[in-house]
């Protein structure tokens, strides 16, 4: 009987001491919970020396997702803090806002998406009289030549996506393109489309069937690759300027049984696009180093705190992803 | 038992501690949450009544209403103060600091704006008032997103607080059953472990009140009050074992002492019987002797001289016969006393027995010690010829033999066996009592022990007998001056 009562004191006992390290641990998270979230102080987040905003459209373009990450990355090196701010695609009114909140606040720097067209002469301006550091990213280079930039090139992109398969297509390409959800509202004047439109000219026969801007939303892409096969025209050829567009065009090509009959030119790389590419889905991709521009951008903003006061422009290059290139990669 | 209880009250005490931390905790965070939230209400009140009384001032110059637009604006300026001012890499510290750059932009161009008023400047002060309204908005932006994150991060915090303090209760409420059910098991662990020594010993205190020393008591494993009286019970045992075994040995010796006292008493009381007796035996002798001298008169005067030589030769032999035992006299007294007693056996058995006595003169001189051919005659009669109805004869005779002096009485009775006369032997060596209950050999034993303390041992008595063929017993002593 002492025995037993003995050997349940010990059970009980290492019961009750990893129950208490249990216990004790469960508080300490629920403790960090609290710490995270209403207790958090300005002494437990890491100082900066900068305060900048970053003002981006909402999308679910992998470009933004990127663009943040050089933008955080290079951050930390030079000891600033980037505070992003995104506001729906369309909305130019809150894009506004966002940049009158950086004025207001007086920050150090202001990293905004701009596009051909934002009255960029002026947001400078009102920048410079607040003593804030103005910093464009553009997708298309702007169209004064003058005027300072971090980004990609729009147009160069185009270009990059077309000759990705015109040299398979020929004169008989017949091109369906699905253009950036934000962008000028004449097509013609669409970077991404002039590109597509310079790449076509070496192949005289080959046309483009249809263009559509995407539009937000999920099935954005599925919807305009549909509309596009069921042309009167059908194509056989599908250039899309997002990676949510390209996986969009890929599961109506997949669904319709046109794989092969269809090319598709994809934008940016994730895991699923790699993957359509090896089975050969996707004839390839156009990737964007969105990622380079973002540490660019904050490059700039060191070089303005210098004393610099026209960095030099940067855009971005462009890495074409095909079976080829992924082989090598994985070799 | 009282460590091991402090610990289980310390891992309750912990384990309450951290639960009551949490609760704090909680309540605290709600507090928190509370205190934001009115920072913010209070915030965008006083940036409303700033608004109204800035533009109460601008279209009506009025005093008061520049008095309670300076008291509103220090109130939001001193409300902006409470925000984070530092820039630190989290959502909402920067929203907090947006916001206050912003209030304080927004002071700067109300008070722009009051004083281009004040100095009539319409261009500046409407323009700065359009820019503070600009301002303004973006504050009631900043602090309706401050609230939006805020509360997106306390929910997100409490979701998270949630799932992990739920196990905590949980936990906790494992940790109460558990420690419950050690303290059982400790209690009854400590119980036995305190009932089973006493149990033990209460044992050895029954066994030892049934006289049992050797009992087992309780192991002394630890120093505590059961091993110390379970060493004081047995050392008690101990020395109450030992004062019993002295209690017993004194007990012995005192019964060996009161044996030999009762022994000594005996021997007192023996020998007062025997005083007692020897008195008696002096007295009643004497007065028998002067009874009988008495009736020898009274037979003398009446001339019966049978009974006058009867009681003449009685008391005579009576006469000898009381006189000490060791006593030396001479054979012819010996010889007188023998013929008395054989005249008195004559004159009661008649021509039952025969004697004949041979003394020669020679030896009727030497010295003898007293009283020895009697009871040799008497024992004749007695075991020899008692049992002969025709009787027979017994021979008496002295003579000497060299230097010694021998007497002999011989009967022709039945004689004895030789294992007869080896056990006689015997019991006349070892001076046991008789075994026969006819009291054979208290009269020879007498004689052989006066004839060996008389003559040093030089003394012997000679028996010789045969089954049908009559006792011849010899006396033989050394024969001492006449």
């Amino acid at each position: 009987m002492k025995n037993a009562a003995r050997l349940f004191a010990i059970l009980f006992g290492l019961v009750l001491i990893a129950a208490t390290v249990i216990n004790a641990d469960l508080i300490v998270k629920s403790q960090k919970a609290l710490a995270d979230g209403i207790f958090r102080s300005s002494s437990s987040a890491k100082p900066a020396r900068y305060h900048l905003v970053a003002v981006f459209p909402d999308t679910d373009d992998s470009y933004f997702r990127g663009l943040i990450n050089g933008l955080n990355e290079e951050a930390s090196k030079i000891e600033a803090v980037v505070q992003i701010f995104r506001y729906p695609a369309e909305s130019n009114t809150e894009a506004e806002r966002y940049f009158n909140l950086a004025m207001a606040a007086r920050v150090d720097g202001l990293i905004m998406f701009s596009k051909r067209g934002d009255p960029l002469a002026e947001r400078k301006a009102l920048a410079d009289r607040s003593n804030v550091r103005f910093i464009p990213v553009f997708m298309d280079s702007p169209l004064d030549e003058d005027t300072f930039f971090v980004g990609s090139d729009l147009k160069k992109q185009g270009f990059a996506s077309a000759s990705a398969i015109l040299p398979r297509l020929g004169n008989s390409a017949r091109i369906g393109v699905i253009l950036p959800q934000t962008g000028s509202e004449n097509i013609l004047n669409e970077a991404f489309y002039q590109g597509v439109l310079e790449a076509m000219k070496n192949f005289p026969g080959a046309r483009v069937v249809a263009a559509i801007r995407s539009r937000p939303g999920a099935m954005s892409g599925e919807e305009s690759a549909a509309s596009m096969l069921d042309s009167r025209e059908p194509v056989n050829a599908l250039i899309c300027s997002s990676a949510r567009d390209t996986i969009g065009a890929v599961q109506v090509v997949v669904d319709r049984n046109a794989v092969g009959k269809v090319l598709i030119v994809g934008t940016d790389e994730t895991p699923e696009i790699s993957r359509y590419i090896q089975n050969g889905v996707v004839a390839a991709s156009i990737v964007r180093d969105s990622s380079a521009i973002g540490r660019s951008a904050l490059r700039a903003f060191s070089d303005m705190l210098s004393g610099i006061k026209n960095p030099a422009r940067y855009e971005s290059g462009f890495l074409v992803l095909d079976q080829q290139s992924l082989k090598a990669a994985l070799r | 038992m009282i460590r091991h209880s402090a610990l289980i009250l310390l891992i309750m005490m912990s384990a309450t501690l951290y639960t009551g931390l949490a609760s704090f905790q909680l309540a605290d965070s709600v507090s928190v949450l509370f205190r934001n939230n009115l920072l913010m209400k209070d915030l965008r009140e006083s940036l409303a009544r700033t608004e109204t009384s800035l533009t109460n001032y601008l279209t009506s110059k009025n005093s008061d209403a520049l008095k309670e637009y300076i008291k509103n604006s220090t109130h939001l300026s001193d409300t902006a103060r409470k925000l984070n001012q530092e820039i630190r890499n989290d959502e909402s510290l920067l929203l907090q600091r947006d916001l206050a750059r912003s209030i304080e932009q927004y002071i700067i161009k109300t008070e722009t704006s009051v004083s281009g008023k004040r100095g009539r400047d319409v261009q500046t002060y409407s323009t700065a008032y359009y820019e503070s309204e600009k301002i303004a908005d973006v504050i009631r932006f900043l602090i309706e997103k401050n609230e939006k994150v805020f509360i997106a991060d306390s929910i997100a915090a409490f979701s998270n607080y949630k799932s992990v303090i739920s196990p905590a209760v949980t936990t906790n409420a494992i940790l109460v059953v558990a420690a419950t059910l050690l303290g059982l098991m400790l209690l009854i662990s400590y119980s036995y472990t305190l009932t089973e020594p006493l149990a033990v010993l209460a044992e050895a205190a029954n066994a030892l009140g049934t006289g049992n020393y050797e009992a087992e008591l309780p192991k002394p494993e630890r120093m505590d009050e059961i091993s110390v009286m379970a060493t004081a019970f047995s050392t008690m045992r101990d020395n109450i074992k030992q004062s019993f075994n002295s209690m017993q040995e004194k007990a012995e010796m005192e019964k060996s002492l009161m044996q030999e006292r009762m022994h000594v008493l005996d021997m007192e009381h023996k020998l007062k019987d025997a005083e007692l007796l020897a008195l008696q035996s002096q007295i009643n002798p004497h007065f028998l002797y002067n009874t009988l001298s008495a009736g020898m008169g009274i037979a003398w005067e009446e001339n019966a001289d049978r009974t006058s030589n009867f009681l003449e030769d009685l008391a005579g032999f009576i006469r000898y016969a009381l006189k000490p035992t060791f006593r030396t006299v001479l054979v012819s007294e010996e010889l007188e006393c023998a013929q008395r007693y054989i005249r008195l056996l004559q004159a009661r058995f008649g021509a039952r027995y025969q004697f004949e006595i041979h003394a020669e003169e020679s030896a009727l001189s030497a010295k003898t010690p007293a009283l020895l051919l009697q009871p040799l005659i008497e024992n004749a009669i007695t075991h020899g010829l008692a049992k002969k109805e025709e009787g027979g004869t017994i021979k008496v005779a002295i003579a000497l033999d060299g230097s010694d002096v021998v007497m002999q009485v011989e009967d022709d009775g039945e004689g004895m066996s030789e294992h007869e006369i080896a056990r006689l032997y015997q019991e006349l060596d070892t001076n046991h009592e008789p075994a026969r209950k006819d009291g054979s050999g208290i009269g020879l034993r007498n004689v052989m022990r006066r004839i060996t303390l008389s003559t040093n041992g030089a003394g012997v008595v000679e028996i010789h007998s045969r089954l049908g063929g009559g006792t011849v017993v010899t006396i033989r002593i050394p024969r001492k001056g006449d």
